[in-house]
């Protein structure tokens, strides 16, 4: 093993702790089930590991180059997922829905929170890759490979269902 | 504050770990920095079985794996019986299927085929195709042209069909085309016949 090889594994051991951390929460947010989850995570790692010769400290952190991995494997376990319905085939909701006026509504909740905590795993995974990476409903379309009127349609329908459970 | 500047927060707040991963954690640091502590059964039978399936997925699906395909040619034959087998065998080796399940599965829904039975021992594995036959009609017993099965090894083979009044036998014939990497023991060519009696 050279030096330099022997320096990144040193690295890896001194930010795992941080890194398991991070990646958990990182990649949780964006698989739903659990157990899906944890197989992402696992791979995430042990493919990490096994490359980090590939690790290269000038371009960027070492948990930038595992959120790089866990993107990949995240877009990976989507692919081997086949739908199982196609969500257009269900009722056929306005794309065009107003969502500016009620998300001032639902901000001026306060059960906002305890919302957030409700919500399933499916319907997280897609608000994180909506809010928190910033994709488009294509992108996340392709991502998860549905159509992107159904990814429209899903955060529509689940919006509609938080603000009537809701009461909002 | 909109939903997704809300949802950002909800995000943020929320905590790195939840402690229920702690299983896979120790799991991860024991596959990586020979970090020694125990490891529950669950999680590490889990996690070994996916490594151990990916492994196996990769010595299949390498590029070399997919040097031969062996495909069945559009073969009838037709018999008053009332029933019809196919029996496909091969001796070679023996860590591996010729038939993967979706191939059969393939089979199954895509053609007239009743039931198709895989066994395996130790003169190799078979394939058993049934159809079974009303003994007033004509039966016809048809493989899809373009079944292609995937093997290692194993090139093209011809099946030809011929019945008479004791049944119907298939001749199985493996390409001459192919003769890299088989076993000892050649390629096992066998007349099948399936008596109406029995």
């Amino acid at each position: 093993m050279s030096q330099c090889q022997k320096e990144r594994r040193e690295q890896f051991t001194e930010e795992y702790e941080g890194l398991f951390a991070y990646l958990s929460k990182y990649v949780s947010f964006r698989v739903p089930h659990k157990e899906a989850a944890e197989e992402v995570i696992g791979e995430v790692f042990l493919y990490g590991y096994a490359h980090l010769d590939h690790f290269d400290a000038q371009r960027g952190t070492m948990r930038q180059w595992f959120t790089g991995i866990a993107k990949h494997k995240i877009g990976d376990h989507w692919r081997k997922l086949r739908p199982t319905a196609e969500l257009d085939d269900a009722l056929n909701i306005c794309n065009d829905i107003d969502h500016e006026s009620w998300n001032d509504t639902l901000d001026a909740s306060a059960k906002a929170e305890e919302i957030l905590t409700q919500l399933t795993p499916e319907m997280r995974a897609l608000f994180t890759l909506r809010y928190i990476d910033g994709m488009t409903y294509e992108e996340i379309a392709t991502l998860v490979r549905k159509k992107p009127s159904a990814i429209r349609t899903h955060f529509s329908r689940a919006l509609t269902r938080l603000r009537q459970t809701h009461s909002l | 504050m909109k939903f997704s500047s809300l949802y950002r927060s909800f995000y943020d707040a929320s905590p790195e770990e939840n402690g229920e991963n702690r299983e896979l954690k120790e799991f991860i640091a024991q596959k990586t920095f020979k970090k020694t502590k125990h490891i529950p059964m669950n999680i590490f039978t889990k996690t070994a079985f996916a490594a151990f399936a990916f492994l196996v997925a990769g010595s299949l699906f390498a590029p070399q794996a997919f040097a031969e395909t062996v495909k069945f040619v559009d073969s009838t034959i037709t018999v008053a019986t009332d029933k019809i087998q196919v029996l496909v065998t091969r001796a070679f080796d023996k860590d591996r299927d010729i038939f993967s399940d979706e191939d059969i599965t393939n089979i199954t829904e895509d053609s007239s085929i009743n039931s198709v039975e895989y066994t395996r021992d130790e003169e190799g594995e078979k394939l058993k195709l049934t159809k079974e036959c009303d003994p007033d009609e004509t039966c016809d017993f048809s493989l899809m042209e373009g079944i292609e099965v995937n093997v290692d090894g194993v090139d093209a083979i011809d099946v030809e069909g011929s019945s008479d009044e004791d049944g119907a036998m298939m001749l199985i014939t493996p390409s001459e085309t192919n003769t890299d990497n088989k076993d000892e023991e050649g390629t096992d060519t066998q007349w099948f016949t399936e008596s109406s009696e029995e």
